[in-house]
């Protein structure tokens, strides 16, 4: 049942350092995933995690440099040409700048056809017609938007033709990269229960990728943290942000600003920033930052060890119960 | 000098288009008080930036004040030749914007920027602006500030540039400091710190704050006061736990109940509709047409804000019970 | 819905203007531009001769007009033989990428390092005075500029996100480039074509000039400057000057155009 299968999913970039030197950028390191029919799985992390990167490489917009991706039993890595466009149709993508993903110069009604001509899923003028307001129709737009351009929609309405865009694909997965980060929340929230709404009639399965753990927690029942490329821990949504184990975990969920002004979240703040994948650490990205760091976590590579149920953590000191529970409700703020 | 640090009022900017004039803001009322943090929140394009600009008097045309009056200790902001109003940048009122690395001078180092900064408008210079330099580089707790004041903007990350940002905003002791979306380009960890760092000024140098954002939840962070905008007005002010326990007005109570929250259920209805167009204003109350509660004198009439209690305001005939 | 502000319904207007007079030229023009007269060489500006006449009794009014069709064939075919050959070039660079690339941009650094119009006349030298080589040493020495534009807008494009989203919904490479990325490239480079064909007249007219293009009795601005100047200190200043008036106005017609040309193409306008 199992749709997509990542396996060790790697992507190098070399960036150019000195004169003559070329250093690896470790974007996304030994990546591994599954993801069922009608599943949707959250990855979160923040600038520089590699969560875009990832998906793009899933998707094969870009090569991976290393790992498997095998969508519905077919490896998508060592495909080429025709046989990798057929399959394209059935992994889709919907991009963060809705205003950008979109052809400045083509009006809707040609950029949500186009799919159906290239696929052959309707022929005809009347029939690929129909089906175009048909699908804007279920994204919650109406015929009169066939022939406007993009920069005549609001920022939500741009969207929803990139949805409807990758819903004329007929796909079985779609990859959402912060689909709602560039909009408003009113307008977000609209969004996304059309996207739950699809989810339920259509039995698509989502990558929804953010780097708001309130949006993803509203979309995703299992969730994915990223940091610098690596997985520090997944698990049920519910589970993983009501008990975090993974220290990054617990900063990112800490660093949610309160629901109301008197609300005493629990907090652990870490000083620094993510830092970038130039340095090609032995042991845990997260070391330098982390308030119970200790030279085994940085000199060793920490895999993913379960933790609970389902829920497995890249900490060592997390899995052995090292780390102090975390406080849930109470108030507390520990700096390093 | 009594009264507040801050005062505007019917504050109205106009921007002349080629399809027509555009009101922007069509009559902002808003007070600081010294040391006070107040939050302005509101969606793209309610104006909420274009005020902290009309305030600096840093609109350029097409924009242009139409209308409104600000007092800033006791001084009329609007009237001031612009001399005068040089002297109030900077060192009565400053502000930090989103892009600090955008708003930084990229050939420039950071200690570089903070000297001059100094030079013009304290006459501070050499040992004493060095002294005072790393003082604020510790008041804005950068780490290692000497690399930091020998390093160029793009050298330093999006946060570490914030903090440079903030430390020439302080450095010639702002009675205010406006801050423009200046989290919402960060990394929401590096966003808690530059929320965090901002307390602790309001706690430690008294500082006031007025606080710009669209997210409600940096409002519930960082503020004590709030006040909500839509079309280019105020439509609610209240303390922040009266607006979040109790939001009286409909626009302001949607857009709490449209916030994804962790462990909530997705909440309610999204709202129908869109913002106005600035050049197409709906008669009577601007959020009418997208209001659940209204009723045809909404279309009507334009409500003024009705006075519910101390510092406490809602623009609506019929608010929330 | 597009409005055009004052400069560039001139620019419009001076570019129709002398796309007419190109064209009807045989008719319009008073008397044959190759016609001399001898007793009649160096007359002023008269109601016989508008223009005046030159070295040889040819009256100047209609050389000027007739010259109107040769310098605008030569700007329109030296320009449109670049943007294509340039245009070709770097959107090849700019999609390939790697060795295809530096190979080709390396070559446009060597097309460059030349002064323009030193190798404009080297060209023209080595292939001899006529007007397709003339054409031809102009179009080259301009290839380089659409070279890199199209190559610097096929590489910004190329990441673009709608680019992506092409690639993603099935697009084959071909569609990509064609149907995606190149209508997006084109605003930049035909505002610059405008721009450079007030140049290439220039250069014509240089080269012209010291002989190396158009040969004398050709009706052509530059020949035609060339013959003049010498008639200038002797106070035969009309020899010269209107060819020289036409240039300019042609040169500032297609450069309003360019400028115009910009707003007008951007969908946003719409």
């Amino acid at each position: 049942m199992s749709l997509l299968a990542v396996e060790a999913l790697c992507q190098e970039y070399r960036v150019p350092a000195g004169v003559f030197a070329r250093r690896p950028l470790v974007a996304v390191d030994r990546v591994s995933l599954g993801l069922r029919e009608g599943e949707t799985l959250g990855v979160v992390g923040e600038s520089g995690s590699g969560k875009s990167t990832l998906a793009r490489c899933i998707l094969q917009l870009e090569r991976p440099s290393g790992g498997t991706v095998t969508f519905d039993g077919r490896e998508l890595t060592t495909l080429g040409g025709r046989e990798l466009r057929g399959v394209r149709r059935l992994l889709q993508m919907v991009f963060q700048d809705p205003a950008a993903s979109l052809n400045p110069r083509l009006r809707v009604g040609y950029t949500v056809a186009e799919p159906l001509r290239l696929h052959r899923l309707r022929e005809g003028g009347a029939a690929v017609g129909a089906r175009v307001e048909e699908l804007l129709r279920a994204v919650g737009l109406g015929p009169e938007h066939v022939d406007r351009y993009p920069h005549q929609l609001s920022g939500g309405q741009q969207q929803r033709v990139a949805i409807a865009r990758a819903l004329a694909c007929e796909p079985r997965l779609v990859a959402l990269d912060e689909p709602t980060s560039a909009l408003d929340v009113s307008v977000q929230a609209a969004l996304l229960a059309l996207l739950r709404d699809l989810q339920a009639r259509l039995g698509l399965a989502y990558l929804f990728i953010s780097h708001d753990l309130a949006v993803v927690s509203a979309m995703a029942g299992r969730l994915m943290v990223m940091y610098l490329g690596q997985v520090v821990e997944e698990g049920a949504a519910t589970e993983l942000l009501a008990r975090p184990r993974h220290p990054y975990t617990q900063a990112l969920v800490s660093a949610v600003p309160r629901d109301t002004p008197w609300a005493e979240p629990a907090r652990l703040v870490v000083a620094g920033e993510p830092g970038s994948s130039l340095a090609r650490a032995a042991g845990c990205r997260f070391a330098p930052r982390c308030p119970w760091a200790v030279g085994r976590c940085r000199a060793e590579p920490q895999p993913l060890r379960p933790v609970g149920a389902g829920h497995a953590a890249a900490c060592w000191r997390a899995a052995a119960g090292e780390l102090p529970p975390w406080p849930g409700t109470a108030g507390r703020t520990e700096r390093r | 000098m009594s009264g507040p640090l801050l005062e505007i009022r019917g504050l109205r900017v106009e921007f002349a288009t080629p399809r027509g004039v555009a009101r922007v803001l069509v009559g902002v009322d808003l007070d600081v008080d010294r040391g006070e943090v107040v939050g302005l929140v509101g969606e793209s394009g309610c104006g909420k930036s274009v005020t902290a600009l009309a305030v600096l008097r840093l609109l350029r045309a097409p924009g242009r004040v139409s209308g409104g009056r600000v007092r800033f200790q006791g001084r009329d902001l609007l009237a001031l030749p612009e001399p005068g109003m040089r002297g109030v940048r900077g060192r009565g009122i400053a502000m930090i914007f989103q892009a600090p690395r955008d708003c930084l001078n990229p050939v420039l180092t950071i200690g570089r920027q903070l000297g001059l900064l100094l030079a013009r408008h304290d006459r501070v210079a050499g040992g004493a602006a060095t002294a005072r330099a790393r003082e604020l580089c510790e008041m804005v707790e950068l780490p290692d500030p000497e690399r930091v004041l020998r390093a160029y903007p793009h050298e330093l990350s999006g946060g570490m540039c914030q903090r440079a940002m903030i430390a020439l905003a302080l450095a010639c002791r702002p009675a205010l400091l406006i801050a423009d979306e200046a989290t919402t380009a960060l990394d929401v960890t590096v966003q808690l710190q530059i929320l965090l760092l901002l307390r602790g000024l309001r706690d430690t140098l008294g500082l006031a704050q007025l606080i710009i954002t669209h997210n409600l939840g940096v409002v519930a962070e960082a503020c004590q006061r709030v006040a909500v905008m839509y079309a280019g007005e105020i439509v609610e002010t209240a303390a922040v736990g009266e607006l979040f326990a109790a939001p009286r007005h409909p626009y302001t109570r949607r857009l709490l109940a449209a916030r994804p929250r962790i462990g909530a259920a997705p909440d309610g209805e999204p709202i129908p509709g869109s913002v106005p167009d600035p050049l197409a204003r709906p008669p009577g109350c601007a959020f009418h047409p997208r209001c659940h509660r209204a009723q045809p004198r909404c279309g009507e009439q334009h409500p003024e804000p009705a006075v519910l209690g101390p510092g406490r305001t809602v623009r609506c005939y019929y608010p929330e019970p | 819905m597009t409005r055009l502000d004052p400069a560039t319904c001139g620019g419009l207007a001076i570019t129709l203007a002398l796309v007419l007079v190109a064209l009807l030229a045989p008719w319009v023009a008073p008397h044959d531009p190759y016609a001399t007269d001898a007793g009649r060489a160096l007359r002023p500006p008269s109601l016989a001769h508008p223009f005046g006449t030159g070295v040889f009794g040819e009256d100047i009014l209609s050389r000027v007009l007739w010259g109107a069709r040769l310098d605008l064939l030569i700007a329109a075919g030296a320009v449109g033989f670049a943007l294509v050959l340039g245009g070709a070039l770097g959107a090849i660079a700019g999609f390939a990428g790697g060795l295809t690339d530096e190979g080709l941009m390396r070559g446009m650094d060597v097309l460059q390092a030349f002064p323009n119009f030193i190798l404009a006349l080297g060209i023209a030298a080595a292939l001899g005075p006529s007007l397709p080589n003339l054409i031809v040493a102009i179009a080259l020495t301009n290839v380089p500029v659409y070279a890199r534009l199209m190559r610097s807008q096929v590489l910004t494009q190329r990441t673009a996100p709608y680019a992506l989203a092409a690639v993603g919904v099935g697009n084959p490479m071909g569609r990509v480039l064609f149907i995606h990325l190149l209508p997006n490239t084109w605003s930049p480079i035909l505002v610059q074509a405008t721009l450079q064909s007030g140049w290439a007249i220039l250069q014509a007219a240089g080269l012209s000039f010291i002989g190396l293009g158009v040969r004398v009795p050709t009706p052509e601005w530059g020949v035609m400057i060339g013959m003049g100047v010498q008639q200038v200190t002797a106070g035969q200043w009309w020899v010269a000057f209107f060819p020289g008036l036409a240039i300019m106005v042609a040169v500032i017609g297609l450069n309003l155009l360019g400028d115009g040309l910009q707003d007008w193409l951007d969908p946003k306008r719409r």
